[in-house]
């Protein structure tokens, strides 16, 4: 364990407890995103690459995108936030579902230890198809919060 | 097998998240606590030495646990007519 993966640690560390006793809720939310970041790029560098980066695309990208939708897409400050931050959350938030959903689906109902061996063409096919059917997903559910919201 | 400082960084996560959720004044505090807490158990799980296969189920596992959890503030909130999810604190309206 080097010097790398300690440091990464006590400082993914210290953001997740100013994540956790900030008062204001933009800070809370950076603050996790970006100690989950380097919570997993400490897991990557140490235990496994791949698995740093499905704790970086579960909790650093889809979760704390869950979390900032649910703040954002909250009564009439919505309509304060410039056009850009809706754009980027529009695209950002269906983004990190399909991603979610693609790395949680395809390993809860895949048996057996998958990464030992390295990727082939086959396995690119069924995460390209699983990213297009979470899009999909994710896309309908973005669509119905979002009409649901503006009623 | 695992490093004392793993383990060190990997406990601090897990007793603030459940101290997040004691201590909770809002919702969206709850939800940070569960946040922080399920990151602990799944950098424990990574840093044991556990198979890949294992720990890929507990972040998924309590991935969608969050992610539920998180929706069902979404649908709180606007069904509270809130403006900031700090404000939401009294469910029973």
């Amino acid at each position: 364990m080097g010097i790398l993966v300690e440091s990464l640690s006590v400082l993914g560390l210290a953001l997740m407890i100013y994540a956790m006793v900030s008062e204001k809720w933009s800070h809370s939310v950076i603050s996790a995103f970006f100690g989950s970041l380097v919570l997993g790029l400490a897991v990557s560098e140490s235990a496994d690459p791949r698995l740093g980066l499905a704790i970086l695309i579960i909790y650093s990208g889809s979760l704390t995108a869950l979390t900032y939708l649910s703040s954002i897409l909250l009564g009439k400050r919505e309509a304060a936030l410039p056009l850009s931050y809706r754009a980027l959350g529009i695209v950002a938030i269906p983004l990190a579902l399909s991603a979610f959903l693609t790395v949680a689906l395809q390993e809860v109902f895949t048996p057996g230890p998958k990464y030992t061996q390295p990727i082939t063409t086959g396995e690119l096919e069924s995460y390209a198809l699983a990213t297009a059917l979470g899009l999909l997903v994710s896309l309908v559910v973005i669509i119905t919060l979002l009409v649901e919201v503006r009623k | 097998m695992i490093v004392t400082l793993s383990l060190f960084v990997a406990l601090a996560l897990m007793s603030i998240g459940i101290a997040g959720i004691i201590v909770s004044r809002s919702l969206f505090r709850l939800v940070m606590g569960v946040f922080t807490s399920s990151l602990g158990l799944v950098y424990l799980a990574a840093m044991s030495f556990m198979p890949f296969y294992a720990v890929i189920l507990v972040a998924s596992i309590s991935g969608m646990t969050e992610a539920v959890l998180i929706s069902f503030l979404i649908l709180l909130s606007k069904h509270m007519r809130v403006e900031d999810v700090d404000e939401l604190r009294d469910i029973s309206g």
